[in-house]
């Protein structure tokens, strides 16, 4: 796989995690964030399950303690995000998110792995262009639930280093579904802590099933998929700085889709100006004019 | 047919059933269109089984349509899916010695000016088609239909290739047609399918940009035969 396939692959992820918000937007207010985990990521691991049976026959033991590992540190980023959002405005909540883009190549470092000069520069801009787009206040970061953001923004940069070691030794499909398997049953677990009629509990319309099909079967199965896939060619913090320009591909949407869906939401300089700097922080944390060595020019392929 | 084309056919309708079904919630126009991500199934089914993919494309949309929007134009519907996957399989051989693949810069150049002739194939079969059968012309259509195709298929088809194609996966596009029957020489591909693509671009000049309908402009349909004789050469 080259390069720009790789980014390609890394992009249309960030595109579907970007498009996700105008079906979770869809579903009703009351479906309780547990019975969405189990609901999407159990019909994935189906999903996934049914599409790539012949290859489940390889699952060996390793696998499916690297996949409970990878759904661990899942289920904690969105315990924590979950409750760190629900104590924070959503500028302040959503720029914490985005620290990943700092977090991973910091943690790196303990693991003797330097992040470029291209890297660090791109990840300064990006930053900047969060903070011109999300239009945070400072206040708002005197609270609990920015420790808890942190947290979720810390376990989130874990998964993606591990994904990083453990997608480069085993089957991405198959580390895929046994992590989707776990999250499921974690979902599951708290869903049933919360509210014991879990499925019996819910109504089902078509609307519902619909959203929370499409879902699955975009959010979970074709992004963890493809998550797993890219990161077998390329590394932590070139996956974190595409997913960065999430709030570009939002934007782009909002202009675009109908009201009705999502869009029409308007044009605002602030937004625009942050996704351009986000956008221009991609473009030079992929480049490598400001790295001394030379290391792979002249050859894509990875 | 070998069993491995079987297993491609039912592999391509059941995807193109999941998400055809699914995506029926958000319409765009009643009974005719909605968004639609499964519009990413058909350049990469055409690229990598050829005619199956193809049949099961075409298939699978009437299949979807009995969900909610079984009409008349559900023959449109058929044919333009079936030639949403057909035309980049015709197209990629015709300009590329290599089985379908995005690995170089060439072959995703390539690749978007399949999906982008394919996208404004498929709105003019189904609006101009919509317009001949009952005559009624919806803009709309024109425009909801090549938008959804060129959009989801290189933001979402493009990737789907990739990972297909990767090492990882390890699946091999499809061969060559083996005859073609007007097209023969490389100097009769260029002529046919530049004339075809300017035919194509002039419609959607007139649709999108002009906002010119067949109903006011009588020669959109006279050079619509036009692009009806070329897609006929192009597809045998």
């Amino acid at each position: 796989m080259t390069k720009t396939e790789n980014n390609i692959l890394l992009f249309s992820i960030t595109l579907c995690w970007a498009a996700s918000y105008i079906f979770i937007k869809n579903l009703p207010e009351n479906l309780s964030s547990y019975a969405y985990l189990t609901l999407t990521c159990g019909i994935a691991a189906v999903i996934m399950s049914v599409v790539f049976a012949g290859r489940l026959k390889g699952l060996q033991k390793k696998t499916w303690i690297r996949g409970f590992f990878l759904s661990a540190i899942l289920s904690v980023n969105l315990l924590l995000e979950k409750k760190g959002i629900s104590m924070l405005d959503a500028s302040n909540a959503s720029f914490l998110a985005a620290l990943t883009i700092i977090i991973v190549p910091v943690i790196q470092l303990f693991f003797h792995k330097k992040p470029t000069a291209n890297h660090i520069a791109g990840a300064v801009i990006i930053l900047a262009g969060l903070c011109v787009s999300s239009r945070f206040s400072i206040g708002g970061f005197y609270h609990l639930g920015t420790i808890y953001m942190l947290g979720g923004c810390v376990s989130s940069a874990v998964y993606t280093i591990a994904v990083d070691w453990y997608a480069k030794e085993e089957d991405p499909l198959l580390i895929c579904i046994v992590q989707m398997i776990f999250t499921a049953l974690t979902g599951f677990l708290l869903w049933y802590r919360e509210n014991p009629a879990t499925f019996s509990g819910l109504v089902y319309t078509r609307e519902l099933l619909s959203n929370i099909f499409i879902l699955a079967f975009f959010a979970k199965a074709y992004a963890y998929i493809t998550l797993m896939f890219s990161q077998k060619y390329t590394d932590a913090v070139s996956v974190t700085v595409i997913a960065s320009t999430e709030p570009v591909v939002t934007l782009v949407l909002s202009l675009l889709l109908p009201a009705a869906y999502g869009g029409g939401q308007g044009f605002q300089l602030s937004s625009a100006a942050g996704a351009v700097l986000i956008a221009l922080g991609a473009v030079v944390a992929g480049l490598s004019f400001l790295s001394r060595s030379a290391k792979g020019v002249g050859s894509n392929r990875l | 047919m070998k069993n491995g084309k079987i297993k491609q056919f039912f592999i391509i309708l059941g995807a193109f059933l999941i998400l055809g079904i699914s995506f029926k919630v958000m319409v765009l126009v009643e009974g005719l269109t909605e968004v639609r991500p499964v519009n990413a199934i058909p350049p990469v089914a055409g690229l990598l089984c050829g005619p199956v993919g193809a049949m099961a494309c075409g298939i699978g949309n009437l299949i979807a349509d009995m969900a909610g929007t079984f009409s008349i134009s559900s023959v449109l519907g058929f044919i333009g899916n079936f030639m949403a996957a057909w035309i980049p399989y015709r197209l990629w051989h015709f300009f590329s010695e290599e089985r379908p693949n995005l690995h170089s810069g060439k072959n995703i150049f390539h690749y978007c000016l399949i999906c982008l002739s394919g996208a404004m194939t498929v709105a003019w079969i189904l609006s101009f088609g919509l317009y001949l059968l009952q005559g009624i012309w919806i803009r709309q259509i024109y425009t909801y239909v090549f938008f959804n195709n060129i959009g989801f298929s290189i933001g979402l088809g493009m990737p789907v290739l990739i990972m297909l194609t990767s090492d990882s996966v390890g699946m091999k596009g499809c061969d060559a047609p083996e005859k073609y029957l007007f097209c023969k020489k490389k100097v009769c591909r260029i002529t046919v399918l530049s004339a075809y693509s300017a035919v194509m671009c002039l419609l959607w000049v007139s649709v999108i940009i002009w906002n010119r309908s067949p109903a006011e402009e009588p020669w959109m349909m006279a050079v619509s035969v036009l692009a009806a004789a070329g897609l006929v050469m192009l597809s045998v």
